[in-house]
């Protein structure tokens, strides 16, 4: 059986195991590895080591637990093999930026606060898009394109590309990008702009928007593969590497650069640039 | 694979030390991990201050030791140090940054692992197959890697051998 396979059946069995008191030795064990060679290739696979993603894992569903449940803070703590509630609080706040208590009191669970259960899928997304992040400033940047309202991020935002084909005509033959923003208060919904680069003029008697970015440092990386995809794209760029960064995101979305074709590919060979905007700390 | 049973004295080693998890920043082989980096201090180390290590034995064998503590099975963090053999150790005279490693002597099985045997997961192999079928235990504490003129470099893994010591229980 190839690595990706095995390490995504040691997925499997850590996702089983949550709720026990596994470490990382029962796992090698459970997919045939030694610790060392274990180790080694979940690192290469994932992105994660295996002691990591168990206890991110782990934070994740509790999380999920004290929001959806009355269940008191240390019951939670104990049920996902955490000894004590401080220990609880250290990782969880540092984890998610909240104490459990505040965590419980938030209105909704955002759609990227909580990091989803790794699949075999994510690890061959990740095999064919070979991430090599970068971190880079770039200057102020200027839009004008068409921007629309979708009920999720993953939802297609065709309808703003077919208006922004329909006001610019031949006027921009491209590169074209999309901009998406999320609500501060982590709700599901997003605003998404189809948009060229352009200072303005181009939106002068046509019905569009102009949206300038000021200069920003952003993390990058190449997303691979049909835009179906795109959503495995995001659970890497927010959910293993950034965590390994000294950044978090400076707001709630993500700048995406096509190239000379207007939106998300279906096609199995695309490729285009993802960009998170990114502050220390 | 080549294998045999020796019994041997305690090594003196000096060189350079880590703890953790070696894998968290690169997997894989890629030399950009703890690893990778732990060897590149040591080499740069020895090209630049070889006169502080008068007492090496023979300066073209390397060591690689991989030390288990109670929270490698839980955490999968580990000890690893990378050195030389020394004929004594005057630790006084000892440059700051180089540390002491005294690997137990005694009963070991030494394998020889070569071509891409070396990138595999022959710890797994050692366990299932080639110790069973030596009769032998080996002992959860450590094990070395012992690298001489035989290895030629990741690079050249195919022309490489590489024999690696495993402790054995009395």
């Amino acid at each position: 059986m190839a690595d990706v396979e095995s390490m995504a059946r040691a997925v499997d069995f850590i996702e089983a195991h949550l709720q026990e008191p596994i470490g990382v030795g029962e796992m090698a064990l459970a997919v045939s590895y030694s610790l060392y060679h274990f180790c080694r290739t979940f690192s290469r696979l994932t992105g994660h080591t295996p002691y990591d993603y168990l206890m991110r894992r782990r934070i994740a569903e509790a999380a999920r637990t004290l929001w959806q449940t009355d269940h008191k803070i240390i019951d939670v703590a104990l049920m996902y093999q955490f000894n004590n509630p401080e220990t609880f609080s250290r990782a969880f706040k540092r984890v998610l930026g909240w104490q459990p208590q505040q965590w419980r009191r938030q209105a909704r669970i955002g759609p990227r606060q909580l990091m989803p259960p790794l699949t075999l899928t994510h690890l061959r997304h990740w095999q064919r898009c070979a991430w090599r992040p970068v971190v880079e400033q770039r200057p102020a940047l200027s839009f004008v394109g068409a921007m629309t309202w979708l009920p999720a991020e993953t939802a297609d935002p065709a309808p703003a590309w077919a208006w922004l084909r329909r006001e610019l005509g031949d006027a921009a033959p491209g590169p074209f990008y999309g901009l998406t923003c999320g609500a501060a208060d982590g709700a599901p919904d997003v605003t998404c702009l189809a948009a060229v680069a352009d200072s303005g003029a181009l939106a002068a008697g046509r019905a569009l928007v102009v949206k300038s970015l000021p200069p920003l440092t952003w993390g990058i990386v190449t997303h691979r593969g049909p835009a179906g995809d795109f959503g495995l794209t995001l659970d890497y760029l927010y959910h293993t590497w950034l965590p390994q960064t000294d950044y978090r995101p400076a707001w709630p979305g993500y700048l995406e650069s096509y190239g000379p074709t207007p939106g998300r590919s279906a096609a199995e060979e695309s490729a285009w640039e993802v960009a998170v905007p990114l502050v220390r700390g | 694979m080549k294998a045999r049973l020796v019994e041997m004295p305690a090594l003196w080693l000096v060189g350079f030390d880590f703890f953790g998890d070696p894998f968290r920043s690169h997997g894989g082989w890629s030399a950009e991990n703890e690893i990778g980096r732990l060897w590149q201090r040591w080499m740069n180390y020895l090209e630049t201050a070889p006169s502080s290590l008068d007492a090496v034995k023979e300066m073209a064998v390397m060591y690689e030791v991989h030390i288990y503590h109670p929270e490698t099975l839980q955490t999968g963090e580990l000890e690893v140090f990378t050195g030389v053999e020394v004929a004594q150790v005057q630790v006084m005279e000892l440059p700051l940054e180089v540390v002491v490693k005294r690997v137990p002597g005694g009963r070991y099985a030494v394998f020889t692992l070569t071509g891409e045997e070396i990138v595999s997961d022959w710890l797994w192999q050692l366990d299932t197959e080639w110790l069973p079928a030596l009769g032998v235990q080996r002992l959860a504490t450590h094990s070395f890697q012992r690298y001489d003129a035989r290895f030629k470099g990741m690079d050249r893994i195919a022309e490489s051998e590489l024999d690696v010591y495993i402790p054995l229980a009395s």
